[in-house]
């Protein structure tokens, strides 16, 4: 799905779900001072990216062609709220998304003994470890629906830092008369970058105790973080949109 | 007494370091034991030994094969280790016969003592390694936790991990407390490096050749048998030398180069042209070299210097003008003719400058190692002929058809001795050479016409393929085309080296290609029409 169904589809669900809100009586909400969540859940499939890289062998130059696929990953999210004025207030939400899938390799090598015989190889290489940590400041905005139900809205600014296994090399197989290689496996480097973005979202926090709820959140977050692995940069759109449950515990 | 305030000091430290909980960090006292048990007396002692180092963890089977040399035996390999950890180099191999010992090979280390648990972490280790290597670590196989035996005499527990990358693979050890580097070797076997080399026509190719440190020598490590080629420098004293066997030649004899940019044009050709003819006879016919078991192929260029063509012109023709197969996989390439010299009004560039001049020669080496084809008379002129024809095969398998230099044609050495080249198989007569049976020669000199007489099966070989009309007897061949050009190299390929004796006649290499036709690709096939019709258009019946 690109960025801008994901943002369309998650409008449209959060309009949905907002609308029953705005048109219940405010006077019916507390108004903690604190609110502390503590969520897990899912990252729906980050943008897939590709890498293109040469190298010299053989003097000549080879080439490789990577794949990293969309994923979707685990998230934990740890977020404070401060009611500020009313029903706006700050907060702050720090999340993690890590997954752990495969690098689709499409090289062409040089033949060793000829000239411009380039052998085609392919292979998969499994284990790369993507792990997304994003900031996100928020301005909130609480709209009480119940006694015990509300609902919160969230935008603000994101700092997301990536960390991100990026091929580097490719190894290969090869017998004489060399006209063939085999993909033994591909070498990664860890690399780490950061970037800023955005991120809006909604919580809805059901406290079926004076201090302790459970509460829904959607958000959608993006962020492209140039990251550089032997002297190339690599863009990669980090976010997208994150579902999660968790307590609430408010002060 | 400095020594003795030292040793309590020692002493002290050591019982610090046990009350902390960590291992004392001393210098333990190694001991190494060398198996060479073959004695029932020794084999029995062993055994027990081994059975209770097993009982104990301390030796385990890391693999058991059957013998592939001797019915009923078993070889089995085990490792030592030390509280779980390998310890590195300490294995024996174990040889039984219906399970008794028959011998016992093998090396223990004792009198270790450490602490078998890391503090160093793996994703430590490769950091660590890959900030020396300078090349990113494959991070799908982890360093092998192992009790190093030191030089020094003692022991210490360490991560192995093995770092290959296309310039070298080494082995790197970190000290799995401290995080030190204590030792890196390459295991890679070979240094083979592949380099760019300008040709003697001036074209650019690549070139297989090894490495030594901050140089790079003619020797392909990449084909399965080493090729090597000799600059010998322009002292024919020397290549005689070693032809008649007085020395040998060595691997400072080897042309080098320090950029891996090769740019000797007379080296570069003969050492690359050699393994294009091997490619050649492997892809063609999955011949394995000259003895179809990958024998060594040393080419001596060089062997006398073209300035130096007055001083030695008792070297002329073999080291200036000629190109000679010496047997044993040793070929010995002239240096051609000086600028402004001609011969039969050609000049003469360096010999390996050409894919023809340097596969001809070295299927004489094919010729040496199968039929042996003897060299005089008939037998001699098929020999030669063999050689044209595999040269001009490997000629069309490499280079595009056409008529300049580096292209495919039916002339011989065309591309150095110019214009026009020695031979043709198109056109003998161009060459003043019988296209029939009925001109052949048959006088004594050059062996009884070797290289005249040759033409005939040559042209054979050429009508085969191509067709046509032999001026002399005015036959027609249907060829069986060039698109199909390796079915008659096949079937030739197939009777000069398994079906012809080494007296042959040029009718008994008509019967023996005609049987190859047939064997290869059945009676009345176009193949064996084609060859058939071409030995009876050049006479031979």
């Amino acid at each position: 799905m690109t960025a801008p169904r994901v943002l369309q589809a998650w409008a449209t669900a959060a309009a949905l779900t907002l609308t029953p809100f705005l048109v219940l009586p405010a006077s019916a909400q507390p108004s903690p001072r604190v609110v502390i969540g503590l969520s897990g859940g899912i990252q729906a499939a980050a943008t897939a990216f590709s890498d293109r890289f040469d190298f010299d062998t053989n003097v000549e130059t080879a080439s490789a062609d990577v794949e990293y696929p969309a994923a979707s990953a685990a998230i934990g999210d740890v977020s404070i709220g401060v009611r500020l004025w009313k029903r706006v207030g700050a907060g702050l939400s720090v999340a993690n998304a890590t997954r752990t899938g495969s690098a689709q390799v499409d090289a062409r090598i040089p033949h060793p003994l000829f000239f411009q015989q380039q052998r085609s190889l392919t292979g998969s290489q499994a284990g790369i470890r993507s792990s997304e940590t994003g900031v996100h400041p928020q301005l909130l905005y609480t709209i009480p629906a119940a006694t015990r139900l509300a609902l919160v809205l969230s935008a603000g600014p994101s700092v997301v830092q990536l960390t991100q296994d990026v091929v580097t090399e490719v190894t290969y197989d090869e017998t004489y008369p060399f006209d063939a290689v085999t993909f033994r496996n591909a070498t990664t480097r860890r690399r780490k970058a950061s970037a800023t973005g955005f991120n809006a979202g909604v919580d809805l926090r059901w406290m079926f105790a004076r201090s302790i709820g459970l509460g829904a959140l959607v958000r959608f977050s993006r962020a492209t973080v140039d990251v550089t692995a032997d002297g190339r940069t690599v863009a990669i759109r980090v976010g997208g949109t994150q579902a999660g449950v968790g307590v609430r515990v408010i002060f | 007494m400095i020594v003795r305030s030292a040793a309590y000091a020692a002493a002290a430290a050591v019982c610090l370091a046990w009350a902390a909980g960590a291992p004392p960090l001393m210098a333990q006292a190694r001991r190494t034991i060398t198996i060479e048990a073959r004695s029932p007396t020794e084999l029995r002692d062993w055994d027990l030994r081994f059975d209770s180092m097993r009982r104990q963890g301390e030796l385990r089977v890391r693999n058991t094969r059957e013998d592939t040399q001797i019915e009923g035996r078993v070889h089995q390999r085990s490792d030592q280790y030390y509280r779980g950890v390998r310890v590195f180099g300490g294995d024996v191999s174990r040889q039984s016969r219906t399970g008794a010992t028959e011998s016992a090979f093998g090396t223990l280390y004792e009198g270790i003592e450490l602490d078998p648990a890391p503090t160093i972490t793996e994703e430590r280790v490769r950091a660590l390694v890959e900030e020396r290597a300078g090349t990113p670590v494959d991070r799908s196989s982890g360093p092998e936790l192992v009790v190093l035996p030191l030089d020094e005499g003692r022991y210490a527990l360490a991560w192995r991990l093995r770092v290959v990358s296309r310039r070298d693979a080494r082995q790197y050890f970190v000290d799995a407390h401290t995080g030190a580097a204590i030792l890196d070797f390459s295991d890679r076997k070979t240094q083979s490096a592949v380099g760019r080399a300008r040709g003697v026509l001036g074209d650019t190719k690549k070139i297989s050749v090894s490495s030594t440190t901050g140089r790079f020598l003619t020797a392909d490590m990449l084909r399965p048998p080493l090729i090597q080629t000799y600059d010998m420098q322009g002292e024919p004293r020397r290549v005689d030398d070693f032809l008649f066997g007085r020395f040998t030649l060595s691997t400072t004899d080897l042309a080098a180069d320090s950029d891996n940019d090769w740019t000797d044009g007379a080296v570069n050709d003969a050492h690359v042209y050699a393994g294009y003819t091997y490619d050649f006879y492997f892809k063609r016919f999955g011949r394995r070299g000259l003895n179809d078991a990958d024998i060594r192929i040393q080419s001596l260029v060089h062997p006398v210097r073209r300035i130096d063509f007055f001083q030695h012109v008792e070297e002329f023709p073999d080291f200036f003008v000629n190109a000679f197969y010496d047997g044993g996989g040793v070929m010995v390439y002239g240096e051609g003719l000086p600028g402004g010299f001609t011969l039969g009004g050609q000049t003469w560039d360096f010999l390996a400058g050409a894919l023809d001049v340097v596969a001809h020669e070295l299927t004489h080496g094919v010729t040496e190692y199968t039929s042996n084809l003897i060299y005089r008379n008939e037998s001699g002129a098929l020999n030669e002929s063999f050689s044209d024809v595999m040269a001009t095969s490997a000629e069309f398998f490499f280079q595009p058809p056409g008529t300049g230099t580096l292209q495919a044609d039916y002339l011989l050495a065309e591309d150095v001795v110019r214009p026009g080249g020695l031979r043709s198989m198109a056109d003998p007569g161009a060459f003043g050479d019988p296209d029939h049976y009925s001109k052949r020669y048959v006088g004594t000199s050059d062996g009884g016409g070797v290289h005249t007489n040759s033409a005939i099966p040559n042209h054979a070989f050429y009508l085969a393929i191509e067709g046509g009309t032999n001026r002399t007897s005015g036959l027609s061949v249907q060829g069986v085309g060039a698109p199909n050009r390796d079915q008659v190299e096949k079937l030739f390929y197939r009777a000069f080296t398994q079906l012809l004796p080494s007296s042959a006649t040029f009718a008994v290499a008509r019967a023996a290609t005609i049987q190859s036709a047939r064997d290869l690709y059945g009676p009345a096939s176009p193949a064996e029409r084609a060859v058939t019709q071409a030995w009876t258009a050049v006479g031979v019946h």
